[in-house]
Formats: structure tokens, sequence, C-alpha cells
């Protein structure tokens, strides 16, 4: 896993909890990086793992929930270090449709051994857009906060529904309904 | 606590920038080697695109070359029709410079006769579906001079699929001029060979005209009393009329059936009718062979046939007299036969057998040829000009059959071919039909014969033979008067000649065949010297009911008059062949005289003048018995038999042969016999002298 998602996470951590919280996770979890991230690196995926159930444990806060805050802190992050891919689209539909589609090739090319999810649209009638997340990584959660924070982002008023696809999470559809403005 | 915690952040932070560090600084290798990979393939791309410009630029040169050094024209049009391009051949011929075509209308260069032209076809051949196109336009060059150029054009787009024209062009001047040169030649040529067949026919006509009053003439002197001397020179006289006339017949034979102005015209006959009558012809003509003429049909032809008569005739007519004439004792057989029959066709197998002296193997296949005979020892001892055996094979092969010959030499020649035909009427129908006819039409009328001549030595010729036969008959000498005549008389036949002054013999054909009168039935013979199929068939279309060629013979003129008046005049000439009383050789009389009564009649004369003297010379002799009785023995045998008492010639026969075995006994009681015998028969010679006289 690209060692943002890592750097990004702790930092967050440390906004939310303190850096006390970020060291006891970096003590009491056994990782082969001892907590040593750059975003530049790429880390094991099940470090991410451990580091959001630890978390969980110490905060008394489910991993899901968790998970979405993750994905829309991430958001920030990615507006201000990547604002071109974000400029690019009018609203959010269009924008959600272009992360397979054109942002993931792109990483895909700069980073080759990066294992992305891959997502399956369709919008019928500008109202309704489904959107299929599948990846083995199971983390539709951090998926969800991203797509949240990018219908904030647009101003598109929409309600997102989550339904299970596989009962292990590694394949997940979300449904984006526009609402009457 | 705090600081504890600090601490570690930092060491952590440290940790994680030396990681980085380290990551970067592998990045960066892996950079600077990616870089120097894309410099070298950068190089490799540059190194290619340099290859392929020189390849490209090569070719495009190599093509220029070609378009501008070729020897034919290109250049490119618009749609608008303006030259985008000329190469320098055509820029030469043009005489302008480039700038002076290129952007300017095709049409400007086109003298004024030919822009609307052009500018027609252009418009048409853009509106087509085709996308090339071959025309010829005449170019005004700068110099003014005019030269024609022919264009291939094929319609193009460019990359907008706008068309336009590319044309290879070239001067076709010489080859105008040549064509137009050789059009001017064929139609000399086709004028040549118009006047050449004008040229045929008139000689045709001039020659035969002439011609025919020579042989008339010819065969009235030999019907006047003559001389020994005289009558070897109206024979000769006679013979080379008949060659020269055969000679021209087939020349003019020739060129027609070479001028493919020959057309088959079928007609219905009895094909036995047609060979008794060829081959009885022959036993006139020769006297002096040992040659019997025979003839066979099938007796399994129960129609009459359906073919070209005259051209069969013709063919039939020139083998048979081809084996006549190199057959000098035997025979002369003329043979039909069926090959094949189908419910409207017959297959027939005619073959000419003669025991004449025969073909070697080697010349079988050149006595084909035109002008060319088995050898010349063949031209110098039996004549003739060669033609015969070519125009048979070629009016053969005109009616799809084709001659063969087998031959022995020394012991005869077989020439054969099987013709197809269509079947006629029955045989036994044709006949009854003909009898009604005959009955109703001519039963005891007068026969009368108008001749419409307007040439006196054929009147002559004509005349002298009718009344020779014993027919009535009246002469006028051109149309006009011959439509008079037959207002308000009734001839049985008309003999008209074609070409006459006042009204030709066409014109006087269609107005009697109009006529309310029995007139409008009348048999009418053409007579012509043009022997042109176009005068025939004209004459038919007018309404004549038959074609007879000048000059003709007495014989072809009796059996037109024996088709057409049938009982009567053939009651005239079976009267002339059966004078002769049935206590004659009549054999021997009707070989030796034929129809010349005036001949028999002189030799009936001359045999009464000396008979008594023979007779007083013959009782005298046996008194004596010595040679003198052998001697007149011999001297009487051949005038017995000169009129017809052959039996008498027998006995005398007999008695020499007693002679010479000594019998004396039997040589008298012989000569007795003869004595009595030639006073027995004075009253059938005078009898026969007296019906020659009437005759005669």
């Amino acid at each position: 896993m690209k060692g943002i998602v890592f750097t990004e996470f702790l930092d967050m951590v440390e906004e939310k909890f303190g850096y006390a919280m970020v060291d006891d996770l970096i003590e009491n979890s056994d990782l082969s990086s001892k907590g040593i991230y750059t975003a530049v690196g790429t880390y094991h995926h099940s470090e991410i793992v451990t580091l959001l159930t630890n978390l969980s444990d110490k905060s008394k806060i489910d991993a899901e929930t968790l998970l979405k805050s993750f994905g829309e802190y991430l958001f920030e992050t990615f507006l201000k270090q990547y604002p071109q891919f974000f400029a690019a689209h009018d609203d959010a539909f269009s924008f959600l449709e272009s992360i397979d589609s054109h942002i993931h090739v792109e990483v895909q090319k700069l980073y080759p051994e990066a294992t992305l999810p891959k997502f399956v649209t369709h919008i019928s009638e500008d109202k309704v857009m489904s959107m299929i997340y599948q990846s083995e990584r199971k983390m539709a959660s951090l998926a969800e906060g991203l797509i949240h924070k990018s219908l904030l982002h647009y101003n598109d008023n929409c309600k997102i529904e989550k339904t299970l696809i596989n009962e292990d999470g590694s394949e997940v559809k979300f449904t984006i309904s526009r609402l009457a403005k | 606590m705090e600081l504890e915690l600090l601490k570690k952040r930092l060491e952590r932070e440290r940790a994680a920038r030396k990681q980085a560090e380290s990551i970067l600084e592998q990045k960066a290798a892996e950079l600077y080697e990616a870089n120097s990979q894309l410099v070298a393939l950068n190089e490799n791309l540059e190194e290619e695109i340099k290859l392929r410009s020189k390849e490209l630029s090569d070719s495009e040169l190599r093509y220029r070359r070609l378009v501008e050094q070729a020897s034919d024209i290109f250049f490119n049009i618009d749609d608008t029709g303006r030259f985008t391009y000329m190469n320098a051949t055509g820029v030469h011929r043009f005489g302008y410079d480039n700038e002076e075509i290129v952007g300017h209308y095709f049409s400007e260069f086109v003298p004024d006769s030919h822009k609307k032209d052009l500018i027609l076809h252009y418009a048409l051949f853009m509106s087509s579906d085709r996308i090339a196109d071959y025309k010829e336009f005449p170019i005004k060059s700068k110099t003014g001079e005019v030269f024609w150029m022919g264009q291939n054009v094929n319609r193009l787009n460019d990359d907008s699929s706008k068309p336009y024209f590319s044309a290879v062009a070239r001067d076709i001047s010489k080859q105008k001029i040549l064509k137009d040169e050789l059009e001017l030649a064929r139609q000399a040529a086709v004028k040549a060979q118009k006047a050449e067949k004008q040229f045929l026919a008139n000689m045709s006509h001039e020659i035969r005209t002439p011609l025919n009053a020579i042989i008339g003439m010819s065969h009235l002197i030999n019907d006047t009393p003559l001389s020994e001397e005289q009558g070897e020179y109206v024979d000769i006289l006679i013979s080379s009329t008949g060659i020269l006339k055969n000679l021209i017949s087939d020349i003019l034979d020739m060129s027609k059936i070479d001028a493919g102005t020959l057309v088959l015209q079928e007609k219905e006959f009895s094909i036995e009718k047609d060979i008794k009558s060829l081959v009885r012809s022959f036993l006139h003509k020769s006297k002096d062979k040992a040659v019997t003429y025979r003839y066979e049909v099938d007796p399994k032809i129960k129609n009459e046939i359906i073919t070209d008569q005259q051209l069969l005739n013709q063919v039939l007519l020139n083998l048979y007299s081809n084996g006549d004439k190199f057959t000098e004792s035997g025979s002369v057989s003329l043979t039909v036969n069926i090959v094949s029959e189908t419910v409207t066709n017959l297959n027939l197998l005619f073959s000419v057998e003669d025991t004449g002296i025969g073909i070697d193997k080697k010349e079988v296949t050149t006595v084909f040829d035109e002008f060319k005979q088995a050898n010349k020892e063949i031209r110098s001892k039996y004549g003739g000009t060669g033609l015969g055996l070519s125009i048979s094979k070629k009016l053969l092969n005109l009616m799809g059959s084709d001659i063969k010959l087998e031959s022995i030499p020394g012991e005869g020649s077989n020439f054969y071919f099987e013709l197809s035909v269509k079947k006629g009427r029955l045989l036994e129908d044709a006949k009854a039909v003909d009898k009604e006819a005959d009955l109703t039409g001519y039963q005891g009328q007068s026969r009368m014969i108008l001749v419409v001549e307007d040439n006196k030595l054929n009147v002559k010729y004509l005349t002298r033979l009718l009344e020779k036969w014993s027919i009535d008959f009246v002469v006028k000498s051109n149309g006009r008067e011959a439509v008079d005549f037959c207002e308000d008389n009734f001839p049985d036949l008309i003999l008209m000649d074609l070409q006459m002054p006042v009204m030709d013999g066409f014109e006087a054909t269609q107005i009697i065949r109009k006529m309310d009168n029995a007139n409008a039935y009348i048999p009418i013979i053409a007579l012509t010297a043009s022997t042109f199929l176009s005068k025939k068939q004209m004459a038919e279309q007018v309404g004549m009911t038959d074609f007879l060629s000048k000059p003709f013979t007495p014989d072809q003129l009796n059996t037109k008059l024996r088709i057409y008046l049938e009982n009567s005049p053939s009651e005239v000439v079976q009267l002339n062949n059966s004078r002769f009383s049935d206590k004659l050789d009549t054999g021997y009389l009707q070989s030796a005289y034929g129809d010349d009564a005036a001949y028999s009649l002189e030799i009936f004369e001359t045999y009464m003048e000396i008979i008594d003297d023979e007779i007083s010379t013959l009782k005298q002799v046996l008194m004596e018995s010595d040679d003198g009785l052998k001697n007149h023995l011999h001297k009487i045998k051949p005038i017995f038999t000169m009129v017809g008492l052959s039996h008498i010639s027998e006995i005398v026969k007999h008695a020499e042969q007693s002679y010479s075995d000594k019998d004396n006994e039997s040589v008298t009681s012989q000569c007795h016999k003869v004595i009595e015998e030639t006073s027995a028969s004075l009253p059938i010679i005078l009898a026969e002298i007296k019906r020659l006289k009437t005759i005669v």
C-alpha cells in the first residue's frame, strides 16, 4: 500500500487523538516497518489493518466509522496535492466516473506495483449513479468517505446508499441519488 | 514523558526522511537509466526517420522523372476545368511556359470549333458513373499550329474528396493523318471493287450477246447443205465457240462465287426427271465413242427434293462432262442413293463414275484447284480451263457439302458427294397435279410463241429453231409492242428479252401480269446475257416464270419449251426423235443424225441415187467369182447401216465371212438375200424420205 495512506492516517490520528495515541499505536502494533512511513514508499497492506484495528480498540470507535472518517480526511489531502483532477470536472458524477477511467490509470502508470480498487460506474438519466467497489482490501468505507466529501466539494445534494454485493465486503455497491435542490 | 515522546517522534521522522532519501536516490538512478534509454531510442528513431525520408524523396524523384521525362503528356485538371499540373513533355508540345498553362482552362487551348464539344464531353463524363474516358481533341499550340491529342482521362478524388482529373495523353496527329489516308484508300478500294463487279457484269453481257449470235449462226450454217470441207470448218467453229462460252461462264461463275453474290435458291423438283434429261443430253453429243451413258436413281426416293436445282445441276453437269471428257470407252454413270432419311430430310449420295483414264494419287488434291489440271499432258491432250472441278467444289461447299474423289489410273474415277436436301411433294402427287394443269391449261389450243427481242441476230436464231420445230410464232421488237399484242392475242408462251428499247422486259412482264385476260398466267421465259443472280431475282419478282441464259443451245431452249408447253412441243420433239420407221435401226439413226432431219434426208436421198448401181455391180461380181466380190461386199456393207438397214449389213457381213471360209454356196445365197432385202426395203426408205421432206 502506498506510503501516503500511512502518513495521512497517522497525521489524522495525531490530529484527532494526539501524538501519544500515535506512539501508542506504533509501540503496541507488531509492524515490520516499525512505524517508519514516508509518502514515496510502499508498505504491506496488513499494517494499515493492524493500525486501524488497534485504534478502534483504544478509541472504542468501530473500524468502519474510523475508515470512513479517514476517507474524508484523505479527500482534503488529495484536493490540496492534486487539484488538477478536480478542476477538470464540473459535477460529482463526472468526477466520480473519472476515478476509474482516468485517475487510477494515471496512478498505475506512476506506481506500477500499486494495487488499486476497481470501480464500475453507471449513470441513469443524470439522476442516479451506481458505483460498484471491487477490491480484496475490503476498504469500501474509505471509498464512502471519499465519495461523501466529493459530493460536498461539488455541492451536489445527494443521498448515498451502500449495499454489500459480497458478504466479505470485497464488492460493494454505492447508489448515489441526486436530491431536489 | 512529553520529552520522551518528542524524542521518539523526532527519531521516527529522521528514520522516515532517510528512508525517503534512499528511495528517492534509487528512483533518481532509475530515472537516469530510463532517460539514457530514452535518448538512445530517440536517436534510433531519428535515424529511422532520416532513412524513411530519403527513401520517400528517392521514390518521389523516380516518379517525378518518370512523369516529367515520359514521351507522353501527363496533366491534372481540377473540377473547374483548369490545369493544375502538366509535365515537361506536355508543356513543350503546347509551346507555352508552365505558368501560361497551369491555372488556365483546358478549353483555352482548344480551337473555337471544338470548344463546345470539349466542355459538353467532360460535363457528361463528370455526371456519368464512368471513372475512365478516352477522347481526341485538337490543341492549338502557342505557335498557332494545331495538333490532335488523344487523352486517357481518369476521374479521381483529392484528400478532401473533391473530384479532379488525371490524364495521360499524346500527340496523335500522325496516326490521325494515317487513319484518314487509310479510310480514303479503303473507299478507293471499295470503289474499285464495285467497278470490277460492274465490269464483269458488262463483260458478261457484252461478250455473251455476240457469242450467242455466233453460236446460233454456226448451228444454222450447219443446218444448210455443206461441202465436207465446210462441214469440218463449221464443226470446229461450233466446238470452239462452245469452249469459249464455257470458259466465260466458268470465269463468271468463279467470280460470282468468290464475290459471295451467289444466293441459294431452293426449288422443288424430281431428281429422277432432272438426272434423266441431264444424261440424255449426252446421248446426242458423243457419236464417235463406244461409251454407255447410264444413270440410276434410288427407287426408295418417294418425294420431290427441295434444294438449289440450278447449282446442283451445274455440279452434276460439270462432273458428268468431266467423266465423259476423259472416257474413251466403257461407261459414265450417275447414281443417286439415299444414305439416310428423316421425316423431313434426305441425305443423298451422288456419285459420277467413269471408266476413263483415272487420276494419279498425288494429283487427286490438285484437280480441285483453280486453273489446275492433273498435269500438262492432260491439258494439251484434252484441253479445258481447269475451272470445272474447282467450281463444283465451291458450289458444293456453298450448299454445305464437299466433293470427294477416288480414282485408279487407267481404270477410272469416282467423284461423289453427300447432300442433305429437304423432302418435297410425293412424286405421285406431283405427277397428278402436273397432269391436271396440262389438261386445263393447254388442251385444244394452238401452239404459238411470242418472241420479244430487239436483237436481229437473236431473232433470226430463235425463229429458225422454232420454224424447224414447226412452232408458230410472232416477233415483237420491244416490250411496248408485246404488251399491245397481248391485249387481244393469246400466245401459249412468251420468250422475253430483258433489255430492250422503249420498254424493257421487266416492265412489260409487270403489265402483262396485271391484265384481265388469260395472259396474266402465261409462262414468260426471260432471255438475257447477264448471269447475275440479281437479274434473275428481279425477273422472278416481276413475275417471270423461268430464265434462259444467252447464249443457249437448241437443246436448252427445247428443254424449256418442253417444260412449259408440255404435250405440244414434246410431241414435236418426240416426232423428231422417233420419226424413223420401226422397220429401220432407229437406235443407229438417232445416234447418227439426232434431230438433224436435213442431214438424214441428204443421206437417204444419196442412198437412193447409188443403190441401183451398187446392186447391179453386186449381181455382176457374183458371177465373176474373184476378189472383186470380196472388195464390193466390203464397200457396200456400211451403206445399208447409214439408212438404218442394219439387218442387210449383217447379211453382207455373213457373206464376207463365208467368202473367207471358201463356202461358195453360202456366199451366193447370202448375196441373193441382200438383193432381195434391198428391194423389199425400198418402200420403207421412200416413205422415210417423204416424211423427212415434210419436216425439213
